[in-house]
């Protein structure tokens, strides 16, 4: 933790503490924990152990603390843990009553992608802006290790006043800080076959956001507006990369931009109305600009580096979108809830448009045959609905709504959307014991496509093609979830979902989705003596689709021949997972706790080829993001007397991972020694390849109470 | 910088404040009422004594009565659940409107409740004490006493904080196994809480999200994908979940579908990538295939259009999201 940070949270604690001083007794209650953790983990690479946890294989310390103060009119609360670590968290917060309040927080978190085996590279120079490697590719033997992982450190405050009045005010601040690398992964040859390399970049990025609003609160009504600004800053532009398909130059890949936000938002409500009713709505505007400056060459075939002859030279991005939400709720009974609501969306997207007319020989470049301008997109949407809720009985409760939306968008396939959304809901409580909801809902999307768009001298078979985002849906969902309480302290619930959307009128692209997932769980016990917590979780989840392949007629009706056909694919996810949890007062001061989930993830997919199509058979992928996970937990926290705790703790963690994109990586495809020498070939750092393990964690934490 | 100026400033307010005690209001004193409840609720009403509500400096702060209503009938009729029109939380036969009206008749002007109204949790018959423990100390590193009713079932995880989606998927159970999928926001690991991205007391947006817009409320944090582009890619721009899964996912990303089948649900070509990616195609490549499939191991399509989200490179660089 930086100096600066510490002291500046240490000096608020004293100032929190500054009325026990004053004539405002201060009472601190609190605890301080100290312990130690061994950790033994058996991955080659622990980045999916370790993901947004610091858990070092070995010994550690863990220390903690957590303050408490509370006087006749002042509070406040002071919490730290992980002190030291990559997921340290410090929290201080009070304020007086009445009066104000405020916080100051550090958050850190670790996203841990990749180590050992898992992050390997020929690059030199990783964490620079730079990095070079020779060719041809040194064997993977030699290759760097690096740490595949970035810091995300979260550090604000805000600070609320309102003192016996309706007004209020409130300023935010935080800043993001994220720091180490990622991979990032580029095109070798920039056209099609010519593989790909994966790319360590630096992060160094850092986000500052900023609000302050100003309120007036009672309880016939509310007004606020907002003002809010937020900005984001890259250290590096760019990545510069020596490309072996280009004879090894320096290619560029251009990293995400610093851009800068601005919002206002004017948010409000008028309660006590007529028929019981409130009207509430809130307007925003936001600003999101930046300045980027044009490549102005690229690397290309045999070294060179032609010219992109932008038609500007810093391309000045600007968006502004206006929101605009109303709803207007009423009872104008005891027994009838109503609600009406209006929706708006516009995005105006005024960046610059660009064109480029690139120099010869700038391979992927090919703006003779395909339109180098940027298209910028925009859109706009109303939307307009009406629930109704009416209780027929005290136990017999029916809802429905209706909701109508309209989309506008600066798009080339669809540009105009409308879609209808009904659903019906009856909830019955009836029974002590028993309480049931069921809803259905159906949706129905239409669009408008434009057999005109400019893209089909590029692409024909877009003629074809309706993208599951826009395309003419029907879409069904049914919930159902039952609560029954059969006895005291005895819980038990089941929740289950279908939903399906048939996208009707596609011809190629996504045809149907489904979803079925079925939850139960029982809960049974008393929290001052035991409790258990059994749930259970089985989800299926299938996309199919239809394409096309081919040189030939890019009609899919056309038929199907050897070279040019038709295809389905059937893709399936299911899961399931089971847990179980307990608490147990096995002694007056010991309390047992235990944990246990088994989750399993299984994917497939199949592929059909249409009658006319290659006899050759299309092998259906067996392993597609397969895991299976065990954690289990236990740990008994002792009361040795009126101060002192003991918590001893083990956990047992096995996570097995089996995917086709990942399993038997061996960095270079194609294989090697071909690999290493041929400027086509693709190399991976080896991410998510070797994650598989087997941990044991076991822990002894002392905590004093004060 | 801007943050320790931020803080320093807040401190001087506190400083502030300090000699402000002197004319401090005398401090509320516990009603008389308190005494008698006792009698029979010793536990509720020392309970309630450590919390905000009954903290002896908190003027507004809530007697028995204020919540309960008739205790006074309720003592005279002896006791006895709902006993005198006595108003018990916890008594599954009380609407959610009668119980969320008592907390309402003080907090209805409470700016965090401003969307209550339009909100789904009242539509659906949800009460502050569903979720909110009127009795209870906060958890570990919390400053608000929630509801979590079940036995902690999770890995192993490096805080002790008392977690809010505890609370939340009591009710939104399905989301617990969400949670638990592989790919997954930081949410069990205590990083990252519900409310971050979702407002319980009510909003003008559908699912109650903190945004006007799912990209708005996803970049507030990945803002790195904010752009502007110079190639932007519309279902980015309009909707993060078309290709999302905020909850949780089988696939890495967070992806609804696995690349390549994600892409080519939208996107077919005479060559790729209209191609069959099939399983002979993999690291463990088998005939017909002669090597792994680019466009299928590691990320598949993404290993070349890295930039999906939008990409400011010159030219075809960036319309292809290459670099």
């Amino acid at each position: 933790m930086k100096p600066r940070l510490l002291s500046v949270l240490v000096a608020n604690l004293f100032v929190a503490a500054a009325p026990a001083l004053a004539q405002d007794a201060m009472e601190v209650s609190g605890s301080v924990s100290a312990g130690i953790r061994y950790i033994d983990n058996n991955a080659a690479d622990p980045s999916k152990f370790t993901e947004y946890r610091d858990l070092e294989d070995g010994t550690s310390g863990i220390f903690g603390f957590e303050f408490r103060g509370r006087s006749q009119n002042n509070y406040f609360n002071a919490y730290g843990e992980n002190l030291g670590n990559d997921d340290q968290y410090l929290d201080l917060n009070g304020g007086r009553y009445q009066t104000f309040k405020y916080r100051i927080y550090s958050d850190h978190l670790r996203h841990n992608l990749g180590s050992g085996p898992g992050a390997l590279s020929p690059f030199s120079g990783i964490g620079g802006a730079t990095i070079t490697a020779p060719f041809p590719l040194p064997a993977v033997g030699t290759w760097n290790s690096f740490d595949h992982a970035y810091k995300r450190r979260d550090t604000g405050g805000m600070f609320e006043w309102q003192k016996a009045s309706p007004w209020y005010f409130r300023v935010d601040a935080n800043e993001i800080r994220r720091d180490g690398i990622n991979v990032y992964a580029g095109a070798n040859g920039t056209s099609p076959g010519n593989g790909f390399t994966d790319l360590p970049v630096p992060i160094d990025w850092l986000t500052r956001n900023y609000a302050a609003e100003v309120g007036y609160s009672t309880k016939r009504g509310h007004m606020a507006v907002n003002l809010s600004y937020s900005t984001f800053e890259n250290e590096n532009q760019v990545l510069r990369w020596s490309n072996r398909f280009f004879a090894n130059g320096l290619d560029t890949t251009v990293l995400p931009p610093d851009n800068d936000l601005i919002r206002v938002a004017v948010n409000g409500n008028l309660r006590q109305l007529p028929i019981d009713s409130t009207l509430a709505g809130r307007f925003t505007y936001s600003k999101l600009t930046n300045s980027v400056p044009m490549q102005l060459n690229m690397l290309s075939t045999g070294g060179a580096f032609p010219a992109t002859n932008p038609s500007q030279g810093n391309f000045e991005g600007d968006v502004v979108k206006y929101t605009l939400g109303l709803a207007f709720n009423s009872r104008p009974t005891q027994a009838l809830d109503t609600k009406v609501y209006y929706n708006w969306i516009k995005e105006e997207n005024d960046s610059t448009h660009m064109n480029f007319v690139p120099g010869t020989g700038l391979t992927g470049g090919t703006c003779t045959t395909v339109d180098c301008s940027n298209h910028l997109f925009g859109y706009e949407k109303h939307q307009i609905g009406a629930e109704a809720g009416y209780r027929l009985t005290r136990a017999n409760k029916f809802t429905g709504g209706l909701e109508w939306t309209d989309i506008d968008r600066e798009r080339e396939d669809f540009d105009h959307n409308e879609e209808w959304r009904a659903f019906v809901e009856w909830k019955n409580s009836s029974f002590d014991w028993m309480t049931s909801r069921i809803k259905y809902q159906y949706m129905e999307r239409t669009g408008d496509f434009n057999p005109n768009i400019p893209v089909l001298t590029q692409n024909p078979m877009d003629l074809f093609v309706r993208r599951f985002d826009v395309a003419n849906v029907e879409q069904n969902l049914v919930k159902l979830a039952l609560d029954f309480a059969p006895a005291p302290l005895f819980d038990i619930g089941v929740e289950a979902i279908y939903k399906e959307n048939k996208y009707k009128d596609t011809i190629l692209g996504r045809t149907e989705d489904t979803r079925h997932e079925l939850y139960g769980s029982v809960s049974y016990g008393d929290p001052k003596r035991w409790r258990v917590h059994l749930f259970g979780d089985i989800e299926y989840v299938k996309f199919d689709s239809f394409h096309r392949v081919g040189t030939g007629n890019p009609d899919p009706g056309s038929g199907s021949n050897a070279t040019t056909f038709n295809w389905a694919s059937k893709n399936e996810d299911d899961s399931w997972q089971v847990g179980i949890g307990a608490d147990w007062a096995a002694l007056p001061r010991l309390m047992i706790k235990a944990s246990l989930i088994y989750a399993e993830t299984d994917g497939h997919t199949d592929f059909t080829v249409a009658p006319g199509g290659p006899t050759t058979p299309f092998a259906p992928i067996e392993a597609s993001d397969d895991t299976t996970r065990v954690s289990f937990n236990l740990k008994g926290i002792y009361q040795l007397d009126r101060q002192w705790e003991l918590t001893a703790g083990y956990a047992y963690e096995k996570y097995r991972y089996s995917d086709i994109a990942y399993d038997n990586t061996r960095y270079v495809a194609p294989l090697p020694p071909a690999g290493l020498t041929n400027t086509a070939s693709s190399i991976v750092t080896g991410q998510f390849s070797f994650q598989n393990y087997e941990a044991h964690i076991a822990y002894l934490v002392a905590k004093y109470r004060f | 910088m801007v943050i320790r100026t931020a803080a320093c400033i807040a401190a001087a307010l506190v400083i502030a404040s300090v000699p402000a005690h002197a004319q401090a209001p005398a401090p509320r004193k516990p009603a008389p009422e308190a005494e008698v409840c006792k009698n029979c609720h010793a536990d509720y009403v020392e309970s309630y004594f450590r919390t905000k509500h009954g903290q002896g400096g908190n003027a507004l702060g809530p007697d028995c009565k204020t919540c309960h209503l008739n205790s006074e009938a309720h003592a005279a009729a002896g006791g006895g659940k709902g006993a005198g029109g006595i108003l018990g939380f916890n008594d599954r036969a009380q609407p959610a409107e009668r119980r969320a009206g008592v907390c309402l008749s003080c907090h209805q002007g409470n700016r965090h409740l401003a969307f209550w109204d339009s909100g789904q949790h009242r539509k659906q018959d949800v009460a502050c004490n569903d979720c909110h423990s009127l009795h209870g100390t906060p958890g570990p590193g919390s400053t608000i006493a929630l509801k979590a009713p079940n036995p902690k079932v999770s890995p192993y995880v490096t805080t002790e904080r008392q977690l809010q989606y505890e609370t939340c998927t009591t009710c939104h159970r399905q989301i617990r196994s969400q949670l638990h999928k592989p790919s997954h926001h930081p949410i069990i690991e205590g990083k990252l809480k519900c409310t971050d991205c979702h407002n319980p007391h009510g909003a003008l947006s559908k699912a109650m999200v903190n945004a006007e817009s799912i990209p708005q409320l996803c970049t507030t944090c990945h803002a790195e994908k904010r752009g502007p582009y110079v190639w932007g890619h519309p279902p980015v721009e309009e909707n993060c979940l078309t290709c999302h899964n905020p909850h949780g996912s089988n696939h890495n990303r967070l992806l609804a579908e696995k690349a390549p089948n994600v892409c080519q649900d939208c996107h077919d070509a005479s060559r790729h990538p209209g191609t069959i990616y099939d399983g002979s195609g993999g690291w463990n490549f088998f005939p017909p295939s002669t090597a792994p499939n680019t466009r299928l191991i590691s990320r598949g399509c993404i290993n070349c259009h890295y930039h999906i989200h939008g990409s400011n490179a010159p030219a075809m660089r960036g319309k292809f999201f290459l670099r």
